[in-house]
């Protein structure tokens, strides 16, 4: 695949349910190779943009293209774990893993063959002989993940992979993604976890009521959105009167406070200023995470 | 291999190479047949013999001996067989008969310990003492003017038994009071029981419809309400256990949310379509098993001719249009629903229409080219059911026109069906909540 071609790209889509614009107008260009975190509130059109990659659902207006073919063209090049998950319950895993490697193209022979090394690969390779029933929901989580990325697709399209995991599991998995990633895999990772977003991600789209807000670089987001915030958490009881040069983010009765600060303030005479002004148990300096960008543009997005 | 045969493949092995399946369709009527047969020489019913004195109050001689014969008769297990040169649907019509005969025989108490003693009627009350306490069997008090042939309303009579007088004890000694006053009138008339009744034994009538295009098609009342009945009942069973399977299949991958994963595999349509696929082919399995069993009953009766090759191949025909209408309500129903549950609500409505082919059997075997059931081989979903039941009951072949109308309007039809069903499909199976109303559903095949 010609790294020109890029991976997603979607062109002035529009998706209504009913009186519902679940997406209004979007456009969104996926580069091929790049961990993609696909962001934003419940509601805000995650999962129809997703849905829509993966032709199950056709948008009323625009088009998709993925893998510069259409959607529908592309499915045996595309895996896809979504966010609602299932397996037949009666089906043995081997059974069903084949299935769905006979539906993605592979031979039974090929099928059986991924299955045994991805489950390998995931520790779970006892789960080959059983039931789906009879695994536990961690268990079935990686089976799931399993029948996804079966196939060796070019682009892997993962809505939530970490809900339901246990923290060694959500590593074990989070690694698996990474290696995918730098095997020159595509991945699209949708999420409402902004911390592992951040961690995995090198570029963020985030969505709200059907409407693009950001789509970048995750660098390049942190340049645009930088910006110095100072943590102080406060003694019992204790109140910080007003710094200037800094503007307070959230409950001014709270122990833990966020101060802004400025432009062209020091961010050493502030920390100074604060101690000296009341007991404090700490004070640090951060930068914003995808969370504060997140929490930010979303709101911003609301009030107007 | 194409996707929609990976789907149809799957969901054909996963539910006939099942032990519910076997168990449903082979093991189930095989036990039917067996614990029939076992209980016929096993579980004989216990019928207890008639030992001690009954008595006949105020009984003449010869209706004492009246009522002696008839409760010494032979049973008639040994019905005639079917004479040599009956046709076959008369032997099968004639065995029938004799399994009911035989059937009734096996309920009749052993009468040889049983005494008859004629007594006057002021010893009824010791009598009536004597069978509480068990030392008479019962007694039989025919009223006075009874045995005149003029009796008014037939007569009357009074079975005196004990409380724990057996069942099959009351209905012998019923029947042979009733028959003993008969025949004694007429012996009373100087006329012989037996005569009259060997001269009011009814023929057996053969049925033979001339065809309007000579040639002549005999007739029973086999072929023309049994044979159409059981076509269309075993292909209404067939196409609906079918249409069950699409359904429970549809809930389980809608419920565990497993359909999201096969549609990024294959399109909404590829899936539906591979799914009605695989369980036509579950339905052709269990129409064959239940075919293969109805032909050597019928090699067995010597009965093939009942249906032409014609008619078989009008029948196949017939099910899968009938059985892709069913799928498409069925697939419409598992699409739009989140449960079994939710899926009770819809399928009454679904039902009512559903059994109107089978309300319907009285009027179209008694008239299969009437105005009803013509009008009714146009409306689907009966159509198809009504055009079995048409073609098998009909004396003479259906027109051929009106045959292949209703054959192409039913293809039709199925096709519309089949195409909302896919509308509502693409949209049911992604929606979670409580189900649509009909409205929503008529919305749903309209979205892009």
């Amino acid at each position: 695949m010609s790294s020109a071609v890029p991976a997603i790209a979607v062109q002035g889509v529009t998706k209504r349910f009913g009186d519902v614009t679940a997406v209004d107008d979007l456009n969104l260009v996926v580069p091929s190779g790049c961990l993609i975190g696909f962001l934003g509130p419940n509601g805000a059109g995650k999962s129809t943009t997703i849905r829509m990659i993966m032709s199950i659902i056709y948008p009323d207006f625009g088009t998709v293209q993925v893998l510069g073919r259409t959607a529908l063209d592309a499915k045996d090049r595309i895996g896809y774990l979504p966010e609602e998950r299932g397996l037949y319950r009666r089906m043995r895993v081997r059974a069903f893993l084949r299935y769905i490697g006979r539906l993605k193209g592979l031979t039974n022979r090929g099928a059986d063959e991924a299955a045994v090394r991805w489950l390998e690969r995931l520790e779970l390779p006892e789960a080959l002989t059983r039931r789906c029933e009879e695994l536990s929901k961690g268990q079935q989580q990686k089976v799931q993940f399993v029948a996804a990325v079966l196939h060796d697709p070019d682009l892997i399209v993962l809505d939530e992979p970490f809900s339901g995991l246990d923290p060694v599991n959500a590593a074990l998995l989070s690694r698996v993604i990474c290696e995918m990633h730098q095997s020159g895999k595509t991945i699209v990772f949708s999420t409402h976890v902004l911390h592992q977003a951040e961690l995995l991600c090198d570029r963020i789209f985030l969505i709200d009521r059907g409407v693009k807000l950001l789509d970048d670089d995750i660098e390049d987001i942190r340049d645009r959105f930088r910006e110095r915030i100072i943590n102080v958490e406060l003694a019992n009881g204790a109140t910080l009167p007003e710094i200037s040069g800094t503007h307070l983010q959230g409950d001014q009765s709270s122990d833990v406070l966020e101060l802004h600060v400025e432009d062209g303030v020091d961010e050493q005479t502030i920390m100074r200023r604060v101690v000296e002004a009341a007991p404090v148990r700490a004070v640090s300096l951060r930068e914003p995470s995808l969370d504060d960008i997140f929490t930010r543009l979303v709101t911003e997005d609301h009030a107007s | 291999m194409n996707r929609l045969l990976i789907v149809a493949l799957r969901e054909f092995r996963h539910t006939v190479l099942t032990k519910a399946f076997f168990i449903g369709s082979v093991v189930v009527p095989i036990l039917i047949v067996l614990i029939s047969i076992g209980a016929d020489i096993f579980l004989k019913p216990n019928i207890p013999a008639m030992k001690g004195p009954l008595a006949v109050i105020d009984g003449s001689p010869a209706l004492t001996e009246a009522i002696a014969e008839n409760l010494a008769l032979p049973t008639p297990s040994s019905a005639t067989p079917a004479a040599s040169g009956q046709r076959p649907k008369e032997m099968l019509g004639a065995a029938i008969e004799q399994a009911t005969e035989q059937a009734e025989a096996k309920t009749r108490p052993d009468t040889t310990h049983l005494t008859i003693e004629s007594r006057p009627s002021d010893e009824l009350e010791t009598i009536k003492k004597g069978i509480r306490e068990g030392t008479w069997v019962g007694a039989i008090e025919v009223h006075a003017g009874s045995l005149e042939s003029s009796a008014p309303n037939g007569g009357s009579a009074v079975v005196w038994l004990a409380p724990s007088a057996a069942a099959s004890h009351v209905d012998l000694l019923t029947k042979s009071t009733r028959q003993a006053v008969v025949d004694t009138r007429l012996r009373n008339m100087d006329m012989s029981p037996e005569v009259i009744r060997a001269a009011v034994d009814r023929p057996s009538i053969e049925t033979i419809r001339i065809g309007s295009e000579g040639g002549e098609q005999s007739e029973s009342k086999l072929t023309r309400f049994l044979v159409p009945v059981a076509f269309m009942g075993l292909m209404w069973i067939v196409v609906m256990t079918g249409g069950n399977y699409l359904l429970m299949s549809t809930i389980e991958e809608k419920s565990t949310r497993v359909i999201e994963v096969l549609l990024s595999a294959t399109s909404p349509t590829g899936l539906l379509a591979g799914k009605i696929l695989g369980f036509a082919g579950v339905s052709a399995v269990m129409l064959a098993m239940y075919l293969v069993v109805a032909v050597v009953m019928m090699v067995l009766f010597a009965a093939l001719d009942i249906v032409s090759p014609g008619d078989i191949a009008l029948g196949i025909a017939f099910f899968g249009i009938a059985y892709l209408m069913m799928a498409a309500i069925m697939a419409g129903i598992g699409s739009a629903v989140s449960d079994v549950t939710e899926a009770q609500s819809l399928m009454g409505p679904a039902m009512l229409i559903l059994m109107l082919p089978l309300l319907l059997i009285p009027v179209i075997t008694e008239d299969p080219n009437g105005t009803v059931g013509v009008v009714a081989s146009f409306i689907p979903p009966l159509s198809p059911y009504v055009m079995v039941l048409r073609i098998a009951a009909s004396p003479e072949p259906l027109p051929l026109l009106e045959v292949l109308l209703a054959l192409i309007w039913a293809i039709i039809c199925a096709g519309g069906m089949i195409w909302a069903a896919g509308r509502i499909f693409r949209v049911g199976v992604l929606m979670q909540g409580k189900p649509p109303s009909p409205l929503e559903l008529l919305r749903w095949i309209r979205y892009r």
